[in-house]
C-alpha cells in the first residue's frame, strides 16, 4: 500500500474512531472546567459546572460511542445538586449584603424616594421568602419600614 | 341543484353583496362546506373577504366522517392555490377552514397528513407574510409532528439565536449594547458583574457612558474567542433612540435595562425605531414585565429575537443575565442552553425570562392587530387600512393586568383575593360598543395551554380614547370582574375598580387627580382627599399608598 493512502486510511480511522481528536479536545475542556469548580467564585460554581454540562451534552450526542464523554457527563450531572445550593446560598447572601448596604445609605440620608423605597421593601420581602426565618432579614425588614419617604 | 337554488334564496334573503370573479370557485366550496351544517344561513359569499366564522366551521367540520373533511380540504386548497394578492383574506379562510378540518381530523384519529401538505403548500406559495405566520401558530396549536412543519414553526418560535446575522462574516470582535439608565448605573453592579469575570471596565463619562471589554472564552475548542465591546449608555427611558441598532449589522445584540414604566418607556423607542422586518437581531428587554412591550416589538420587528420578563426584575440581575447571555452566544448555546445557564444557581429571578422559543409569548403577541392575542388567533384577519389597530386592545389589556399584579388590594388582602390575579385575563378582540356603555365583554373559558382564563373583548369605542384612559377604564371593569368573580360585595368590588383605574392614571404617586376624575366620572368634583379618607377609614389602600398620596398632595 502506498504511505499516502496508508496515511489517509489511518486518518480516516481516527476520525470515525468513538472519541476522536476533536471530542477529546472538548472532554479536556470540560473536565478543566470540572476540576477548576472548587476554585471558582460560590457564586458562580453553578455557571460552571452548566457550561461543563451543556459542553459534554453536545459531545455525548456528537459521539455516542465515546464512553468516557458519557461517563464525564455522568460525573458532572452527579454534582448539580450540591453545587447549585453552594451558589444560590451565595447569591442570596449577596443580595442581603447588598440590601444591607443600601438601607444603610438611605438611613444615613433620612430620607429616601417613596419609589426606592418600595422597591426596597419589595427586595426585602424576596429575601424573607428564600430565607425563611433568617434573624439578619427580619431586622433589615424592620429598619426598612423606620425609612421616611422623601416629601 | 335544489341546495344551490335554496342558498342562493337565502343568499338574495340576506342581502349579500356579489361575488368577485375571482372568488368564485372558492365561494362554491365554502357554500357547499356551510351547506352542510345548521350554518348555511349564515353564510354570505361577500363574507369570504372577512374573517370567517370559525365556530360554526368547528361544529360542521366535527360532525363529517374522516372522508368527507379530506375531500372538503382538497377543494378548498384547490380553489385557494388559484388566489392572488388581492385576496389574502379569501386565502386566509380557506386556511382557516382546513384548520378547522385539521383540528377535527386530529380529534377523531383521521390521518391528516394530506391537509399538512396542502397547508405547508398554501403557506410557502402565501403572499402576505402574515398569512404564512398564521398557518405556523395553527401548526403549533395542534402540536402537528412533522420535519417540515417544525422547520416552518422555528421561523416564529426560534429554537436558536440566529448566529449568522450576530457573528456574520465570522466576526470575533463584536459590539453589543448595554442601554439602561440612572437607576441601571446606580443600582445595576455592571462594574461588578463584568469585573468579576475579568472584564475591563472603563468610565467614558461618570454615569453617563461606561465601555466594557469582554473577552470570552468558548468552552468548546472549536469555536473561536469572542471580544466582545459592549457600550454602557444611559439614555434614559423613552429614548428614541433604543432600537436604533435593529437595522445595523455591526451591532446585533442589545440589552434594554431600565424601569418598564408600565409599558410607556419602550413607547419613542418603538415608534422612532428603524424599519427593519427581517432583522434577527438578539434583543434583551429586561425591564419590570416587559412582556407589556410583546404586541408592540413583535409587529415593528416581526423575525426580531426579544427576550421578555414575565415580572418585577431587578437592576442587579440585569448585566449578570447579560454577561451570561454573551457566554452563550459565544458558545452558540440554543435558547434552552442559554436559559440553564442564566438559570445556573446564581440568578435571583432566572424563571422571569421569555426567551424567543417560549410560546408563552404569544398570550402578549397580536401580529395581525385583531385585538386577539396570538396563542388564542385561529385566523389570519387582513388589517383594515383605515380602522384603529385592535393591538391597542392587546396592549391594554396587558397593561391592565399588570396593573393588578401591582394592585394593593390583591397583594395585601390576600384573606379577600387571590395575589393570583395578574395574567388570568386574555385580549380577545374588538366588539361594536355602544357609546357610554361598558368597554369589555368579558367571558371565562380554557385557554390553547388548557388553562381557564377570562377573555376580554374591547369595544370599538375604547380603541378612539387616549391610550391611557382606554387602559383605566379596561383596568376599570377588569378589576370589578374580578370582585364578581371573588364573591365581593358592592362596596369591595367598586372599590377594586377605582383603585386600579386611578393607578393607570398614576394617581396614587403624584399624577392627575383631576386628569383621572373628569376623564372617568364627568361632571363629578370628588376631591381626592374625600376618595383617599373614605379609602383609609375603610382599610382598603396599603398604609403607604395613601401617605405617599398625601405627600404628594401636601395642600389637601
Amino acid at each position: 500500500m502506498p504511505m499516502m493512502a496508508m496515511f489517509l486510511g489511518m486518518l480516516s480511522v481516527a476520525a470515525a474512531s468513538p472519541c476522536d481528536e476533536a471530542t477529546q479536545a472538548r472532554m479536556a475542556s470540560a473536565e478543566g472546567l470540572i476540576e477548576g469548580l472548587d476554585e471558582a467564585p460560590a457564586l458562580e460554581r453553578a455557571a460552571v459546572l452548566e457550561r461543563a454540562r451543556i459542553l459534554l451534552e453536545k459531545t455525548v450526542r456528537d459521539a455516542p460511542g465515546c464512553t468516557g464523554a458519557q461517563v464525564l457527563k455522568n460525573r458532572a450531572d452527579s454534582l448539580v445538586a450540591e453545587t447549585a445550593g453552594v451558589s444560590t446560598q451565595a447569591a442570596l447572601e449577596q443580595t442581603l449584603s447588598d440590601t444591607t448596604r443600601i438601607v444603610a445609605d438611605y438611613e444615613k440620608e433620612g430620607v429616601a424616594d417613596a419609589a426606592d423605597i418600595e422597591a426596597l421593601r419589595f427586595k426585602i420581602a424576596a429575601l424573607e421568602r428564600r430565607l425563611d426565618g433568617d434573624e439578619r432579614v427580619k431586622a433589615l425588614a424592620v429598619r426598612a419600614a423606620g425609612l421616611q419617604v422623601k416629601p | 341543484m335544489l341546495a344551490w337554488i335554496l342558498l342562493t334564496s337565502m343568499a338574495r334573503a340576506q342581502d349579500c353583496g356579489p361575488v368577485p370573479a375571482t372568488l368564485l370557485d372558492l365561494d362554491s366550496v365554502f357554500r357547499s362546506f356551510f351547506a352542510g351544517g345548521d350554518a348555511a344561513d349564515l353564510y354570505c359569499p361577500d363574507d369570504l373577504q372577512e374573517e370567517v366564522d370559525l365556530e360554526a366551521a368547528d361544529g360542521i367540520a366535527a360532525q363529517m366522517d374522516a372522508e368527507g373533511r379530506q375531500a372538503s380540504a382538497q377543494r378548498l386548497l384547490e380553489a385557494a392555490s388559484d388566489l392572488g394578492a388581492g385576496d389574502v383574506q379569501a386565502s386566509a379562510n380557506a386556511a382557516a377552514l382546513i384548520d378547522a378540518l385539521m383540528g377535527a381530523g386530529i380529534a377523531a384519529g383521521d390521518d391528516v397528513s394530506g391537509m399538512v401538505d396542502g397547508l405547508l403548500a398554501l403557506a410557502e406559495s402565501a403572499s402576505d407574510p402574515l398569512l404564512e405566520r398564521q398557518i405556523a401558530m395553527n401548526f403549533w396549536r395542534h402540536d402537528v409532528q412533522d420535519p417540515r412543519v417544525a422547520s416552518l414553526v422555528e421561523k416564529y418560535l426560534p429554537t436558536s439565536p440566529d448566529y449568522d446575522r450576530i457573528f456574520g462574516d465570522g466576526r470575533t470582535e463584536m459590539h453589543a449594547m448595554f442601554r439602561t439608565g440612572h437607576d441601571g448605573f446606580k443600582h445595576g453592579e455592571i462594574r461588578r458583574a463584568f469585573e468579576r469575570q475579568g472584564a475591563l471596565v472603563e468610565e467614558l463619562e461618570e454615569g453617563k457612558h461606561w465601555k466594557i471589554t469582554y473577552k470570552v472564552k468558548p468552552d468548546d475548542p472549536a469555536l473561536p474567542e469572542i471580544t466582545w465591546t459592549i457600550d454602557v449608555v444611559n439614555q434614559g427611558y423613552n429614548s428614541e433612540a433604543l432600537m436604533e441598532d435593529m437595522d445595523s449589522t455591526d451591532t446585533t445584540v442589545t440589552m434594554f435595562a431600565d424601569h418598564s414604566q408600565l409599558g410607556t418607556s419602550m413607547d419613542r423607542g418603538i415608534t422612532d425605531g428603524p424599519q427593519a422586518d427581517a432583522s434577527t437581531d438578539f434583543f434583551w428587554v429586561d425591564a419590570c414585565k416587559s412582556k407589556v412591550f410583546a404586541s408592540r416589538l413583535s409587529r415593528a420587528y416581526p423575525a426580531g429575537h426579544f427576550i421578555y420578563t414575565k415580572d418585577s426584575e431587578y437592576f442587579r440581575d440585569m448585566p449578570m443575565s447579560y454577561e451570561r447571555g454573551l457566554v452563550a452566544l459565544t458558545n452558540h448555546y440554543n435558547y434552552d442552553e442559554m436559559r440553564r445557564l442564566v438559570a445556573a444557581g446564581s440568578a435571583w429571578q432566572s424563571k422571569n425570562y421569555l426567551f424567543p422559543d417560549d410560546s408563552q409569548k404569544l398570550v402578549y403577541q397580536d401580529q395581525d392587530g385583531d385585538g386577539v392575542v396570538d396563542s388564542e388567533d385561529r385566523i389570519y384577519n387582513v388589517p383594515g387600512a383605515d380602522e384603529p389597530s385592535g393591538e391597542l386592545a392587546t396592549r391594554a389589556v396587558t397593561i391592565a393586568n399588570t396593573y393588578m399584579g401591582y394592585s394593593g388590594i390583591y397583594q395585601y388582602y390576600s384573606s379577600r383575593a387571590s395575589v393570583v390575579v395578574e395574567d388570568t385575563y386574555r385580549p380577545d378582540g374588538i366588539f361594536d360598543g355602544e357609546p357610554g356603555g361598558p368597554v369589555t365583554r368579558i367571558e371565562t373559558r380554557t385557554d390553547a395551554f388548557g388553562e381557564e382564563k377570562h377573555f376580554v373583548a374591547v369595544s370599538d369605542e375604547a380603541l378612539t380614547m387616549h391610550q391611557t384612559l382606554r387602559t383605566a377604564r379596561i383596568a376599570e371593569e377588569m378589576g370589578a370582574h374580578q370582585g364578581n368573580e371573588r364573591g365581593w360585595d358592592a362596596e369591595y368590588r367598586d372599590t377594586a375598580r377605582f383603585l386600579l383605574g386611578a393607578a393607570v392614571f398614576d394617581v396614587w404617586n403624584g399624577g392627575s387627580w383631576e386628569d383621572y376624575r373628569d376623564a372617568t366620572m364627568p361632571g363629578s368634583e370628588l376631591w381626592q382627599y374625600d376618595v383617599t379618607k373614605f379609602l383609609d377609614d375603610h382599610n382598603f389602600v396599603v398604609p403607604n399608598s395613601v401617605r405617599d398620596f398625601r405627600l404628594a398632595n401636601p395642600n389637601e
